[in-house]
């Protein structure tokens, strides 16, 4: 009887609280004007398209006129209209996710769109850079370290 | 439109493949702005290697897969002898087999709204296509250009109404918009200077259906229909590459392959143990398909694997160890299929 109680308040005394480690909100950290200028037209032409990520079921979610829009559009005119503040800071916070706990050069906005012989994997887009010295590359790789600017 | 010089000479693609809030019914849609306007920031969607192999399906999607396209040319050695350096090609891409958007294909362009704003609107049949012709490294050569009545547009003023638009680039061509019911599409190419050696033509059409039928969609991507393909074109006077052979034959050997297994049957319904023998052996080595290197590449890229994510491997694993208490026995090192 003594060693089953034994056991139980040494298993009592085993339990803790476990604490998460906090993680800083990307978006606190990622500049949203940068974005605008200098990632969102990359994702815009390169990125936005139907059967990529201007479908809503993508992790990575890119609104464009004419495409994909936050609204299902009544109209073409509609369709094409210019993005709402709401649907250029979805698109930021969107991009902005992929950077939660990740080095700059493992983020996937930057490794995945590569061509393998770079690192780069499983883009079913294929390779969108030619490497690591493409100009987009090189421009999203800069707003993510924060070394960005609009000119 | 017609296009000059004897019989345009055909080469038949068996192709079949791929929808949005809108499409590009214009040319200059495909040099617009991506973000600003519904543009495709100069990407002609044509399924080249410089562009991932994108094609319209990129947009276009869920397409049921029934058109092909066919390459045609005014002259037949384009693609027998090859093409020769400075010489200009009338090329046609014809969309093959449509069916979307064929009830309102007898109204040509006597559709829309434009012609009377007053009338009910009339369901267009919007077709389209892309298309550019690049070396082996992918780089986009020659010339593209409109035909203008019977002759290559040249550097003054192109009619609005020509088939073809050439992006601003001067890389890749596609349909300018002018005109509705379009099945074939006439431009010119002129090949460039010698040497450059094989020369592959990549194509995309897009089989439109007019939308929702009204104005407020008289264009989408939905419920259209798709094809895109590759058409490899030798230089004149170059070595011509042969068919492979040697080793096993694929595709057409199938039917040896068959034809040999009903005759080994039938030496096994017989007795024959010999004969049996040497047929199930021949239909075996009928059955072989000779894998080329560029293909072992494909087979060691890393989404031909099952787990092709090494780090969510290794979590899974990590996890599974925890769970169990053991660990090994998981995989060895090795290079796997495909490896070189």
């Amino acid at each position: 009887m003594l060693r089953a109680l034994s056991l139980v308040a040494l298993a009592l005394v085993s339990c803790g609280d476990v604490v998460n480690d906090p993680a800083i909100d990307p978006v606190t950290k990622l500049d949203e004007a940068v974005f605008k200028c200098s990632v969102e037209p990359i994702l815009a032409r390169q990125c936005s398209y139907n059967a990529c990520h201007g479908n809503p079921g993508s992790a990575l979610r890119v609104y464009t006129p004419g495409k994909l829009r936050a609204t299902p559009a009544a109209t073409i005119d509609d369709a094409i209209a210019p993005l709402t503040a709401a649907e250029e800071h979805a698109n930021y916070t969107s991009a902005s996710g992929f950077s939660l706990g990740t080095a700059a050069e493992d983020n996937y906005l930057l490794r995945k769109p590569l061509p393998a012989a770079t690192g780069g994997f499983e883009h079913k887009g294929g390779a969108i850079y030619t490497g690591p010295s493409d100009a987009q590359y090189q421009a999203i790789g800069a707003w993510l370290i924060g070394a960005g600017g609009c000119p | 439109m017609k296009v000059a010089g004897g019989a345009m000479v055909a080469l038949g693609l068996a192709l079949g493949l791929a929808r949005t809030a809108a499409a590009f019914p214009t040319g200059e849609q495909f040099d617009g702005d991506a973000l600003k306007s519904d543009g495709g920031g100069g990407i002609p969607f044509d399924g080249a290697p410089r562009w991932s192999a994108h094609t319209c399906a990129t947009c276009h999607t869920d397409a049921p897969g029934q058109i092909g396209i066919e390459l045609q040319a005014d002259r037949a050695d384009l693609f027998t002898t090859g093409w020769t350096a400075g010489t200009a090609y009338h090329l046609r891409v014809v969309l093959q087999n449509e069916h979307e958007g064929l009830a309102a294909a007898g109204l040509g362009d006597q559709c829309g709204g434009a012609l009377d704003p007053t009338a009910p609107y009339k369901r267009c049949d919007y077709n389209g296509y892309a298309i550019e012709l690049d070396d082996d490294r992918g780089k986009p050569v020659g010339k593209l250009a409109p035909v203008v009545g019977t002759a290559c547009a040249g550097s003054g003023t192109v009619p609005s109404d020509v088939d073809t638009y050439v992006l601003k680039d001067g890389t890749a061509a596609m349909h300018n918009g002018a005109h509705m019911a379009q099945t074939h599409w006439d431009l010119c190419w002129t090949a460039p200077a010698a040497g450059v050696g094989v020369i592959t033509a990549y194509i995309a059409t897009v089989d439109g259906n007019g939308g929702d039928g009204t104005a407020n969609f008289p264009n989408d991507t939905v419920g259209d229909d798709v094809a895109a393909g590759a058409v490899p074109l030798a230089e004149s006077g170059a070595t011509v590459l042969t068919p492979q052979t040697g080793g096993c034959a694929a595709a057409s050997d199938a039917g040896l392959g068959l034809a040999l297994a009903i005759l080994a049957f039938a030496a096994l319904a017989r007795g024959h143990r010999r004969r049996l023998a040497i047929a199930l052996a021949l239909a075996t080595a009928g059955g072989c398909v000779h894998v080329h290197p560029r293909e072992r590449e494909t087979l060691a890229r890393r989404n031909m694997k099952f787990s092709p994510d090494t780090t969510e491997d290794e979590l899974d694993l990590h996890m599974q160890e925890a769970r169990e208490g053991s660990e090994g026995g998981y995989g060895t090192a090795g290079g796997g299929c495909g490896c070189n």
